[in-house]
């Protein structure tokens, strides 16, 4: 038996609770500790998880000597400690995003370039189970041909107002605000199903207080034509991905975890009025049944992707083979997050008022 | 040489900080009554209740620290009034008069309110109004705290630290408020999810010796709570560390409180004092974050010694002499 990976997580967050949960499922992996500079969040989550607890970055490569470290802290240090560990010739996985300009993420690829080291990104929801569905379904041909994606993006009613309102969380601190911190997903989603983008046109919205609050993206995809709807407050929150198709097209709420095929049929026209509809309710309580028992009986838990996506990881890792999620990806998701920044500083309500 | 008079420097508490202020190269005179060691450059015998002890105590030193306390938990109120309450008002009130520099008074966690379970507690937040449901110790540390904020007000040159749950080697932070063995299993009159807001000793000693070192303290308070640990995953940790075998059962808490209201108003027509109090079990149903951010910025202050480690020292057995 090979030796197990020796993996250390940096940040004790609520995260880092969900690694633990599925890293422990994983027999390959060697868990050795876990640090925070802060040390009230890394104690508490010490004794919470029986993990050994290092202060700072380098008790835990001196003292663990991991192999892999899991960067799960606040988005602005990413880059910075993503450098630090891959220069000490660790490999990396940080949460999403991989940094928070682009310029930091060209510079974390080159240093694992120069480092022999590997990094990736956690694009958790990649590896949801209703997204793999969709895409097996894609790629089994139910569609006919890729010609859309549609992704949407919501948050949670008050998420950004509590956020911005307290300043407390990190998020409402981040470049754009509290949408940095929602905008990896819808991004990654929608690169993974229409390929590299040749071409992004992009226009947003300002709140009041100088956030984005809405984005309209439509990318030319190397696949297919790509759009991302970003919506801080259109209620209820949704977060739903469309894949358009020249034979059939799917769409996937990844909210409730259920996923639609829509095909086209030639029925009389009365009957075509209902039997689509029917079709549907049926798709639905399908799938809600199967999700409802899923989470009953155990085998469903919160943020599947985080957990098939550290299984495949390490699987590929365990084997010598490359991570599931390329860097590309994590940089063009950063990239074009910094193209929203800059489409929106040029419709902010309060910069027109003030020209 | 800064010289620091330190109260109840035999006590648990006082003792590490006379090793960490003497560490900083602080000497030290300790306030002790007769007969009890300390470790101290300079013993100044007598009780904490004696003006002109306190008098003699205070004179020639720049920094008062002010750890001393009657902390048992019986006893007549007046003990813990004169040792608590009056003797911290007097005691800076001379320190003042005698020109100290730096008075350093040593509270508690148990002046706060908690308003509601999960409350974010932080130092500006109101005092507990508990009153005498709260026991002798609590309510004098409230007056006490009360009284230094007071002389503050008046300009003296005071700070108040308010560490958490005060442990180390020789003091276990207890597993619940009570707790009984039944065979395998140890019934623990806790909430699983209680947030235990453990200080270290040695952490806030250092956090002591940086309120009276920097002058941006002075006419501040400061809570100190290195981690807040979950009920249960204390008593895990207790268990890993102990190699005890008992599996932990926490009652039901609001049945536990309907029991301590009823066991309250039978001893109240008896005219005495329960063993167990509705406000108490209210307590433990009730935990808060305190927020330590005003100890990091203005201090510096850190939680140097980690939980885990902390929790091992104190935890371990002791080493059977060779």
């Amino acid at each position: 038996m090979t030796a197990p990976i020796r993996v250390g997580l940096l940040g004790c967050g609520r995260i880092a609770r969900v690694h633990v949960a599925y890293l422990r499922d994983l027999p390959q992996v060697e868990l050795i500790g876990i640090c925070d500079t802060d040390a009230g969040a890394r104690g508490a989550f010490a004794l919470e998880s029986g993990l050994a607890e290092f202060a700072s970055l380098g008790d835990l490569l001196d003292s663990g000597r991991p192999d892999v470290v899991h960067v799960l802290t606040p988005p602005a240090t990413h880059a910075p400690l993503a450098l630090e560990l891959l220069r000490a010739g660790i490999n990396v996985l940080v949460e999403k995003p991989l940094a928070l300009k682009t310029a930091d993420a060209e510079q974390v690829i080159a240093a694992a370039r120069k480092a022999g080291r590997w990094v990736t990104v956690d694009h958790n929801r990649w590896f949801d189970p209703v997204i793999q569905e969709a895409a097996r379904a894609l790629e089994r041909g139910v569609l006919g041909d890729l010609v859309g994606v549609e992704v949407f993006q919501g948050a949670e009613a008050g998420e950004a107002d509590k956020a911005l309102a307290a300043n407390q969380h990190w998020s409402a601190r981040l470049p754009g605000g509290v949408l940095n911190n929602l905008a990896s997903h819808p991004l990654y989603l929608m690169r993974r199903f229409a390929g590299p983008a040749r071409a992004l046109r992009v226009v947003t919205r300002r709140s009041s207080h100088g956030h984005i609050e809405e984005v309209r993206l439509i990318a030319d995809g190397e696949r297919a034509l790509g759009t991302v709807t970003m919506s801080l407050r259109a209620q209820p929150f949704m977060n739903r991905l469309t894949l358009l198709g020249s034979a059939a097209s799917i769409e996937v709420n990844l909210n409730n975890m259920t996923l639609i095929t829509r095909r086209p049929r030639q029925l009389p026209k009365l009957i075509g009025k209902v039997w689509p509809n029917l079709n549907e309710a049926a798709q639905l309580m399908t799938a809600t049944a199967r999700n409802a028992l899923a989470y009953a009986i155990g085998r469903q838990r919160f943020y599947p992707g985080i957990g098939a996506h550290l299984q495949e990881l390490y699987a590929q890792v365990a084997a010598g083979g490359e991570p599931p999620v390329s860097a590309a990806e994590g940089l063009d998701v950063v990239a074009w997050y910094d193209e929203i920044l800059a489409h929106g500083r040029s419709v902010a309500p309060a910069e027109a008022l003030a020209s | 040489m800064t010289t620091a008079l330190v109260t109840g420097a035999a006590g648990f508490l006082g003792a590490a900080i006379v090793a960490r202020l003497r560490g900083d190269g602080v000497r030290v005179r300790a306030l002790v009554r007769p007969g009890r060691a300390c470790g101290a450059d300079e013993r100044c015998e007598g009780d904490l209740c004696d003006d002109a002890v306190l008098a003699r105590a205070v004179a020639g030193v720049d920094w008062v620290i002010h750890a001393g306390a009657r902390v048992s938990t019986t006893g007549p109120w007046d003990e813990f009034e004169s040792t608590n309450v009056r003797a911290t008002r007097e005691l800076i009130r001379l320190a003042v008069a005698a020109g100290v520099g730096r008075i350093v008074h040593v509270s508690s966690l148990s002046v706060y309110a908690v308003p509601r379970n999960n409350a974010v507690v932080s130092e500006d937040d109101a005092y507990d109004d508990g009153g005498d449901e709260r026991g002798s110790y609590a309510r004098s540390k409230l007056l006490a705290d009360q009284a230094a904020m007071a002389a503050i007000a008046q300009g003296a040159p005071v700070t108040v630290v308010r560490p958490g749950l005060l442990y180390g080697p020789g003091r276990r932070p207890s597993l619940a408020r009570k707790s009984a063995a039944l065979g395998p299993f140890r019934l623990l009159l806790a909430s699983p999810g209680y947030l235990l807001p453990l200080a270290y000793v040695d952490n806030v000693a250092e956090a002591i010796a940086l309120a009276a070192a920097s002058p941006r303290a002075v006419g501040r308070a400061y809570t100190i709570v290195d981690v807040h640990a979950r009920q249960a995953d204390y008593a895990r940790y207790y268990r890993r560390i102990t190699g005890a075998t008992w599996r932990a059962v926490y009652p039901p808490l609001r049945l536990v409180r309907l029991g301590a209201t009823l066991l309250e108003r039978g001893f109240r027509l008896a005219g005495r004092r329960a063993p167990i109090t509705r406000h108490q079990v209210e307590r433990t149903l009730r935990s808060a974050t305190f927020v330590t951010r005003r100890a990091q910025d203005e201090l510096g202050w850190q939680p140097r010694v980690p939980v885990t480690e902390a929790l091992r020292r104190t935890l371990a057995p002791a080493p059977t002499p060779a």
